[in-house]
């Protein structure tokens, strides 16, 4: 093997060797982020759901707990019956 | 409500959301523990007359629907004693004479809901009236009324709780009285092939109700309770080892992709709660790649249904739709959740050959305990086995209390730590935008 081709292997094996080794974990841990931004979405979703409960983080609408009956809260939301 | 916020908002879950329990059994019992609306408009119950049939059937809807989905994920708590308080009063207020003994309705639905709370609550307490009551309303279908042996066979919303009410009485007496379960053997195999001849197309979809004497389809809209029929055809492969049946589920769950676009139920939130939750049961136990997509992709549009306010379709099928995105959410997390809990955090986790690889990102600082799940099928209900069966939560990676684990954060060392300090909460810190990376094994 001439030296420019080992020198050559060698420079792939550089690019490459990464790609090779790159740890299985790395690839789970990928789409556990991916995952994450999923449940991410739909927990948003769930705390938006109630966020007319008094003291719900992001709560559009403050109602007083304490002034009403909670159940009433339900119908003060707009819920149909 | 009460489970978002235990998951996610644990104040408002001691003190909301008791006061709203407290409050609900103080204006809505009408007959002993059985509730009726209220009307808070006039301060009165909204109908003035007492109809049992319609207390019995609000009642079983409530403790199947809400409280035990509830007490799958919470355990003994103030929403299961109002369980078993409502329960008792269904029972004490049955009025429909059999031969089997009093059962307290006529419909497939109050009877299967009836079929599939009192197996749990059997396993849950070991009270024996439970299993007295279940094998009473296995005994009258399988012996007198099997479901597929009338006319008219609903496969969806309310027909189908019967299927999967009978399928756990056949595993209550598969584990508890074997001579029962021989003579039940013969009868719901002849519903479930019956189902499977006449009750569905030929990618496994179940229509919405048949006629299961002629074939005919009477409502040829297909099932958003898909899955709820399979957890049938699962349960009782699973106790009699039966492929035809497994490749049944496994079937419907390979031709998923095929129904990405179907309007379930009409399109609304409800339809594709139930779709996803029933797939995603499933697929708990039979993962199927095709599937898991399917169930990615229609969550995707069940999410955005939800209007600018939060409401989703403001009706109870609300409800639906919150136990069906908490269990998507604790897939995508495989139960692990975090507390404090905040918008900005990403929190997500992926399974491989018994090691667990979670990531976890925010947008600013975060300092608080990640949790992980139990086998509440073994601690919570006492169950032999986890059987399949209609809004339970189905377990990702648990962690048993007395066992060692293995836990690298990063590239640190890996440390052992045992399973009840996991489930109380391993501690962390997360940098604004700087991933945190965890492997646990046991």
């Amino acid at each position: 093997m001439k030296p420019y081709s080992l020198f050559l292997f060698a420079f792939c094996l550089t690019l490459v060797a990464p790609a090779l080794y790159a740890a299985p974990a790395d690839t789970l841990f990928e789409k556990a982020l991916e995952n994450g931004a999923q449940a991410q979405k739909a927990f948003q979703c769930l705390c938006a759901q109630y966020a007319w409960v008094d003291g719900a983080p992001g709560s559009a609408i403050r109602l007083d707990s304490t002034q009403l009956d909670p159940l009433s809260l339900v119908e003060r939301a707009g819920f149909s019956r | 409500m009460v489970l978002t916020c235990a998951i996610l908002e644990p104040e408002l879950y001691h003190t909301v959301m008791r006061d709203m329990l407290d409050t609900e059994i103080r204006l809505t019992n009408r007959v002993d523990n059985l509730p009726d609306d209220f009307d808070f408009a006039t301060q009165k119950f909204r109908l003035p007359d007492v109809d049992m049939n319609r207390l019995i059937f609000g009642g079983s809807e409530y403790v199947k629907d809400g409280l035990i989905p509830m007490t799958e994920w919470l355990g003994r708590s103030p929403w299961s004693d109002r369980m078993l308080g409502i329960n008792e009063s269904v029972w004490k207020h049955a009025q429909v004479d059999t031969p089997f003994g009093k059962i307290p309705s006529n419909s497939h639905e109050v009877n299967g809901e009836q079929l599939q709370v009192l197996c749990r609550l059997y396993w849950m307490t070991k009270d024996e009236r439970y299993k007295t009551w279940a094998f009473r309303l296995a005994d009258y279908y399988f012996q007198e009324h099997l479901p597929t042996e009338g006319d008219y066979l609903s496969l969806d919303d309310h027909g189908c709780e019967v299927i999967g009410g009978l399928a756990g009485a056949y595993f209550l007496a598969a584990h508890t009285d074997p001579e029962r379960k021989k003579k039940y053997h013969i009868p719901i195999h002849k519903m479930l092939d019956r189902i499977l001849e006449v009750g569905m197309n030929e990618d496994g979809f179940v229509y919405e109700a048949v006629n299961p004497q002629t074939g005919e389809i009477k409502r040829e809209a297909l099932s958003d309770n898909w899955g709820y029929d399979y957890n049938a055809f699962l349960n009782v492969a699973q106790i009699d080892n039966d492929e035809r049946y497994l490749d049944a589920v496994r079937n419907v769950l390979a031709n998923t992709p095929k129904y990405k676009d179907y309007k379930w139920e009409g399109g609304i939130a409800d339809g594709y709660a139930d779709a996803i939750e029933g797939g995603l049961n499933l697929l708990n136990r039979l993962p199927d790649d095709g599937a898991f997509e399917w169930v990615d992709y229609s969550t995707e549009i069940m999410l955005n249904i939800q209007r600018y306010d939060g409401i989703i379709e403001g009706w109870h099928g609300d409800g639906n739709y919150t136990r069906t995105a908490l269990m998507y959410a604790l897939w995508k997390t495989q139960g692990v959740y975090c507390k404090p809990w905040r918008a900005d955090l990403c929190l997500g986790a992926v399974e491989k050959d018994g090691v667990v690889y979670l990531a976890m990102n925010a947008d600013w600082n975060w300092s608080g305990t990640v949790i992980f799940d139990i086998p509440r099928h073994k601690e919570i209900l006492n169950l032999p086995f986890d059987y399949p069966r209609i809004n339970q939560f189905p377990e990702w990676f648990t962690v048993e209390a007395d066992a060692p684990y293995n836990v690298k954060v990063n590239d640190g060392e890996t440390v052992n730590i045992p399973g009840r300090k996991l489930r109380s909460g391993l501690p962390l810190t997360v940098e604004a935008k700087k991933p945190v990376f965890v492997e646990v094994w046991e």
